[in-house]
Order: C-alpha cells, then structure tokens, then sequence
C-alpha cells in the first residue's frame, strides 16, 4: 500500500510538475502572442523609437540643443518610471544644422530608414515649408514642432502639431500687454527682426496686432550674422516707439539691448519666447537688461512653483544639464517630451503611427502644467500652445519673474 | 631621300612594335571595361538596396547600409554637379570662387519663373537655369578680366550677397516668406514623385555633366585653361586668348552650378533664401579640396565624402552610444560635436598627408603599387 501510496503521490507530483510546466510554456507562448510589435513604425517589444531633429551644430544650436536636452531628459525621466506600457522610448536625435536638405534626409530616415512611431522637433521654417508634402506622402506624424510654420497648421494637416508658442501669439500678448501696462492709446511700436523668414512673418504679426490697437510699427531689419546694432538703434532713435519687440537669435538681444543702451534709448522691450535665456540677461547686464522681456507659453523654472518644476530641476541636475533648467528651450524640450509621452500612453498597448494620428486628432487636451499654458489640439486647431506670459529677470535673486498667470493674458489672444 | 628610306628599311623591327606603356594601355583596356560594367551595375543596383534596405532579398540593418538613404543619395548627386562645376573652375582654370552658392540661387530663381510662375514645364525650366547660370556666369566672370588673387575671391563674394539680396526681394514679392514652392516635377507624363524616379533623373545628368567638362579638359580649349592656370604670361604669349577663355570657363561652369541649384529647388519642393548661406558656397570648396583640386574625380569623391561620411559616422556613432561603456555617454549626449570632431580631425589629416586630396592621395599609391601604370 505504501509503495501504491507513494506511486500515487509521485504520480501526482509528475502530473503536478507537468502541468505548471505545460501552462508556463502555454503562458509564455500566449504572451509572445500578446506582444505587439509593429517595426514599421518604430515600435518593438521592449522600445519605442521616436525621432527628434534639431540644430545641434549650426547657427541655432544655441536654442535648438538645450530643446533637445530637454525632450531627451524627460524621457529618462520616462524610462525610469518603467516607460510607456512597458516599452521604453528610446530617443534617436538628428542633427540637421538649420538646413533644408538635412532636414529632409532626417524625415525620410525616419519614415523608413530607421523608422520611427513619430517624431518632434524640425526647427527650420522654410524646411518644414517644404516638408509639408512628404510628410502628407510619408505619413510619419510631426508631434510638437520646435516652430510652427503656417503651411503646417493652415490649414490644418492631421499630420502636423504645434509644440512651440506661435509668432501670432507672441504679437499679440506683447502689444496687448506693454499697450495695456503703459496705458498706451495709439502705441507706436518698433520691431528690429531678422530679415529671414520668421523675422518678416513675426513683423507681418506684429502689424496687425499694432493696428488693431490704431498704432504703428516700424520695421527694422537686422543681419543673423549682424556685429553691431548700432544702424538698428539710429533707426528707432527715429522712430521714438513706446516699446520695441525683438525677433532674432541670442546675439540679436545683445547688440539691440547693448546699442540702446549706449545710445540712451531707456524704452521697455520684449523679446520672442526663444530669446529667453538667463545668458542673455546675464550677458547684457542689469543696467541695459531690467527693462527687457519676452512673452512665452513656457515657464522657466525659477519662475514656476517648486512642485512643478520639481522633477525638471531633478532630472536635469542627474543628466548633467543643471545650468540649463531656467532656459526656456530646455523647459520647452521637456514639456514637449511629456505630451508625446502621453499622447503614446493614450494610444494603448498597440501603438502605430495611424493611432497616434486619430488620438490627437479627435481633440486633445494636455491641461496646463505650472511649465506651460494649457495644450489644446482640435480637428480644426493644431497650433496647441495658445496663450503666453510675458516673463522679465529679477538681478537680484537671479531668477526669472512673471507678471500673473497664463489666464491673465487671454484677453489678448485672438 | 635614298638615304631616309635607306635608314626606314634598316630600323629595327622594334620601333615599328607598340612601346611598353601603350602595350600596358592597350591590355588594360578591356579591364576598364570591364570596371566600367561593374561600376555601372552597381549605380544602377545601389537605389533599390538602399530602398529596399535589402540585397538580393537579404535585409540589411541601418548600420550595415552605413547609415545612408536614398534621399541623401539624391542630394549628393546634385552636390557632385556643383562640386564638379567648381573643381572645373577653381582647379582647371585656377578662379577661386566663393560664389557657387550664388549660382545655386540663380538656377533656383530661374526654375521660380520659368516653373512656378509662368507654369512652363520642368525640361524648359532647367534649360532656362542653365541659360540664366550661364549669363551670370559671364557677369561674374567680368572682375577676373582687371583683379586677380585675393581681390578676385572678394569680387565673387560680393556676388554672393548680391544675388541673395536679389533673391530674398524676388521671394519676397512674388511668393511666401517661407520660400518658393516649385510645381512638382514631371517629363510628360512622368511624374518625379519619389526618390528612386529622381535619382534615376539625376545620374544621368551627373554623369553627362562629368563627361562633358572631362571633354573639355581633354580638348585645346580645355588644355589652354591648364594653361592660363598654370602661367597665364606664358599661356598668353602663346597665343591663347585669356579673357575670352576665363569668360567661357566662368559661363560653362556656372551653367552646370545653377542646373544644380535648380534641380535642387525642384527636389526639396520649397526653397528660401537662408539655403543659399555663405556656408553653402564654403562647402563646395571643402569638397573640392578634400577630393582634389583640378580633377573631375575630386569633385566626384569631396562631394561624396562631405555629404555622407558625416552621416555613417553618425550611425556608428549611434551604435557605440547604444553599446554602453564609458565612453557611450558622450557619444549620445553629444553625437553631433562628436561627429564634427572627428570628420573635421579626418580632413585635416587629409590635408596634411595628402594636400592633393583623397584622388591625388589614390594616384600616388597607384604609382607606387603599379610604377608603369597610367595615373
């Protein structure tokens, strides 16, 4: 009986062993099963490529690649959590050096050479101009553009987002905030811009939203490769405005702010949201610099509350870009990384570039995160950051200030 | 004469007989027939890999196609027509120009007109950039006749600007600030709609226009430019006509540089006026440098290296990040400088141990390996 006794009890201990094997092996299979890959559009197992291009090398590297950073380290952050759905997002940057052509070869690499489920970034108007018909052929979606060129929103291309505060927007608070603070009826107003693309287009904004207040703009061009300001300066002594706008790179700032204060030139001014950066105010100097701005949909982190900027503050301390978490490019970068995370989360465990499309879509909302105003993309309106602050620098405590809160400034966007 | 044909009759039958090097000629003729096949199969078989991302249905990772699409591919071959135009200008006929760029713009503002405003079809519109390229070419080419040297690279500088102001008020005032838009591109009913239809277009054009300015090295026009280049006082005294023929060297080149630029404006669809930099026209020179000035091959080759070599080592760059180690940090936080770190240490050694770039560079091995061979 014992013998009987003990082969039934090693029967069943086979029988046992059998079974957990048989359903581990079922469970393993089954699981394989599960797990959705979809290489062509960048999506694996375990990772999810995501593409970003940028100038990390050329004339706007001093931008571009601080937004790069910033898209990159909140994806660390990202892939510390766990990922998305279990897949990490692995970040394949291009540097495309302000140039048409690269731009082109980046987007076609990344709609079949090293595919990828979308990508962010393409900081270049013309070359995103120029892209808008392949990206329709390619199909690759564009989620939070570094600047939104208006054939890629006009009309609206389900392919396309905004990420980046719109040169209309920038116009429009500008005027409507300085015409509003300095209790200015008709303000005469001067704006000294690049003489590329945006620049004019920045002015184009500037004039409508001056004339809407019955004011006037003068223009002032300048050169990207300008060494001195003072041709510019001469020009606004002229023009004696109530407050001037500037729209241009870094050095841009510089030369109109050191020129006008050489000159005595003692008017407010307020800069686009690029120009934000703590080196520009610290490289002219209080003296020529308390008195300059810039309008923004993003928020410096010495500007937002310390919940809001903790993880940013954190993560670029880690990452090694600490002297970068007060520029608006790297805060730009960030925030942007954080709606591709959750436009991916939305898209569930399945993600393909068709899902992606028809979640942002259907109308979107990414509510506002102490970081940024409140994302909104809608069927008709893929501009996405609609409402901007303007922002100024305290010399005193070496950090960024703002005048309220982005509900504030609605009144003047349109 | 009894005598000279005394002398014929008694000179060795090995004077008669082909000499070692045109017999060696002669043998290597089938050979470089036979490259010539190889090399054609493989311009013809290179797109399909490179769309495929395959060989002979064998896929091929990114890496292992060296990081490189089709699309650069196509850029390259239009970058090789201005690199071959200004190697043919700068190295044949000795005028250091830094206004390629300039040349660009003028064949993309000619396609503007001829194409997109006037709606005329492709074909013409690029026989219209050759025509106006060939015409600026000839105004530019006017200071080379009074300076020379270092006033003469500033002539073809001021140029530049020039024709950049010219083509940032033409945009301006007849199309988009974001640039100009160019129709898509079609010969009759074929449409240029994809990336292996054009470079299918534009190998043909590559290699016409190689073959044509090697003619013209070959021929008396083109041997009196080597000439002019070399000694213009003695070239002169001979009886060759210097300012016509720098004229002439100016107008051919420019016209194949702004066939360039408007095969370019039609390929990337929408053009503005920062694509036309002074870095643009910089880059050429790079090209022909790194290459090998005074030959069609060093066009060919600089043009190759700068535009892809950037991007394989990009790719390798990649996958020494993705590898891990110390190392891996900096290769991903910092690709780009990486990369401009090491192409540039690579060109400045290039320089060094072969001033006569990566062409002159292979000659001098080729006479080292094969001492009797043709260079």
């Amino acid at each position: 009986m014992a013998r009987c006794a003990d082969g039934t009890h090693a029967a069943r201990r086979f029988l046992a062993v059998a079974g957990a094997a048989l359903s581990l092996s079922l469970g393993f299979s089954s699981s394989q099963a599960l797990a959705f890959e979809s290489p062509q559009d960048g999506v694996y197992e375990d990772r999810i490529d995501w593409g970003v291009t940028g100038d990390m090398s050329g004339p706007a590297a001093g931008s571009q690649h601080p937004w790069v950073k910033g898209f990159q380290s909140r994806m660390h952050l990202v892939n510390e959590k766990g990922g998305i759905n279990g897949r990490q997002i692995n970040v394949l940057a291009e540097d495309t050096r302000y140039d048409a052509p690269s731009e082109r070869i980046a987007y076609e690499k990344f709609a079949s050479q090293t595919p990828v489920l979308g990508m962010s970034g393409m900081g270049n108007s013309s070359a995103q101009t120029a892209l808008v018909p392949m990206i329709n052929r390619l199909k690759v979606p564009v989620v939070g553009t570094y600047t939104t060129a208006k054939a890629s929103v006009e009309p609206t291309n389900p392919l396309i987002y905004g990420g980046f505060c719109g040169f209309k927007q920038m116009a429009q608070v500008g005027v409507g905030h300085f015409a509003n603070s300095l209790k200015l009826d008709k303000p005469k107003v001067a704006t000294v811009h690049l003489d590329v693309a945006s620049g004019v287009e920045f002015n184009g904004y500037m004039d409508e939203a001056v004339k809407k207040l019955g004011g006037t703009n003068v223009s002032i061009p300048i050169k990207v490769v300008a060494a001195d300001a003072t041709p510019q300066v001469l020009a606004l002594l002229d023009a004696k405005p109530d407050f001037v706008a500037i729209h241009g790179v870094a050095t841009t700032s510089l030369l109109v702010l050191k020129a006008m204060q050489q000159y005595g030139v003692d008017v407010p001014s307020f800069a686009i949201t690029y120009l934000g950066t703590p080196s520009v105010y610290q490289s002219v100097g209080e003296a020529a610099g308390k008195n300059y701005h810039f309008v923004s949909c993003f928020t410096p982190a010495s500007a937002a509350s310390p919940e809001a900027a903790a993880d940013l503050i954190a993560q670029a301390e880690k990452d090694g870009h600490g002297a970068l978490q007060d520029d608006i490019n790297f805060v730009a970068g960030w925030v942007v990384a954080g709606l591709v995370a959750e436009a991916i989360t939305e898209a569930g465990e399945e993600p393909t570039r068709e899902k992606l499309v028809e979640i942002l879509n259907d109308g979107f909302e990414l509510p506002a995160s102490g970081l940024s105003s409140k994302l909104v993309y809608t069927s008709k309106d893929h501009e996405g950051l609609k409402v901007l602050q303007p922002i100024g620098y305290d010399y005193a405590t070496k950090k960024f200030k703002s005048f309220g809160d982005y509900a504030d400034f609605e009144q003047y966007v349109n | 004469m009894t005598s000279v044909s005394t002398s014929r009759t008694a000179m060795p039958i090995d004077e008669f007989a082909p000499s070692a090097p045109a017999r060696q000629k002669a043998a290597a003729r089938p050979l470089r027939w036979l490259w010539l096949a190889v090399a054609a199969a493989v311009l013809v078989y290179l797109p399909f890999v490179l769309h495929d991302r395959a060989i002979l249905g064998y896929r091929l990772s990114n890496i292992q196609l060296l990081n490189v699409g089709l699309a650069q591919l196509n850029l390259t071959l239009i970058a090789v027509l201005g690199a071959v135009s200004l190697n043919y200008l700068t190295g044949c006929a000795g005028l250091v120009s830094i206004g390629h760029a300039a040349f660009f713009a003028v064949g993309a503002m000619a396609a503007a007109a001829t194409g997109a405003q006037l709606g005329l079809p492709f074909l013409v519109s690029l026989v219209a950039a050759l025509i106006a390229g060939a015409a600026a070419g000839v105004l530019a080419g006017l200071p080379s006749l009074r300076v020379r040297g270092l006033y003469f690279v500033l002539s073809t500088m001021a140029l530049h600007f020039i024709v950049v102001f010219a083509f940032s008020e033409y945009q301006y005032a007849a199309f988009d600030v974001f640039g100009i838009s160019y129709p898509q591109p079609a010969i009759g009913p074929f449409a240029l709609d994809s990336a292996l239809k054009w470079y299918f277009f534009l190998l043909p054009i590559v290699v016409l226009c190689c073959l044509a300015c090697n003619y013209s090295l070959k021929h008396r026009e083109g041997r009196a430019l080597l000439a002019v280049r070399d000694n213009e006082q003695a070239a002169s005294s001979s009886g060759i006509d210097v300012r016509v023929l720098r004229l002439k060297a100016f107008a051919f080149s420019s016209a194949i540089a702004s066939l360039a630029g408007a095969l370019q404006a039609y390929y990337l669809t929408t053009v503005s006026t920062e694509l036309y930099s002074l870095n643009l026209a910089i880059s050429f020179i790079a090209m022909i440098i790194i290459g090998g000035m005074g030959s069609i091959a060093g066009g060919v080759v600089g043009a190759l290296v700068w535009l892809l070599l950037p991007s394989v080592l990009t790719g390798f760059a990649g996958e020494l990040g993705a590898a891990g180690g110390g190392l891996a940090k900096i290769f991903v936080e910092h690709r780009p400088q990486v990369v401009n770190l090491i192409f540039g240490s690579l060109v400045a050694v290039l320089l060094i141990f072969a001033p006569g770039g990566i062409v002159g560079a292979a000659r001098k091995l080729t006479k080292l390996v094969r001492p009797g061979a043709e260079a």
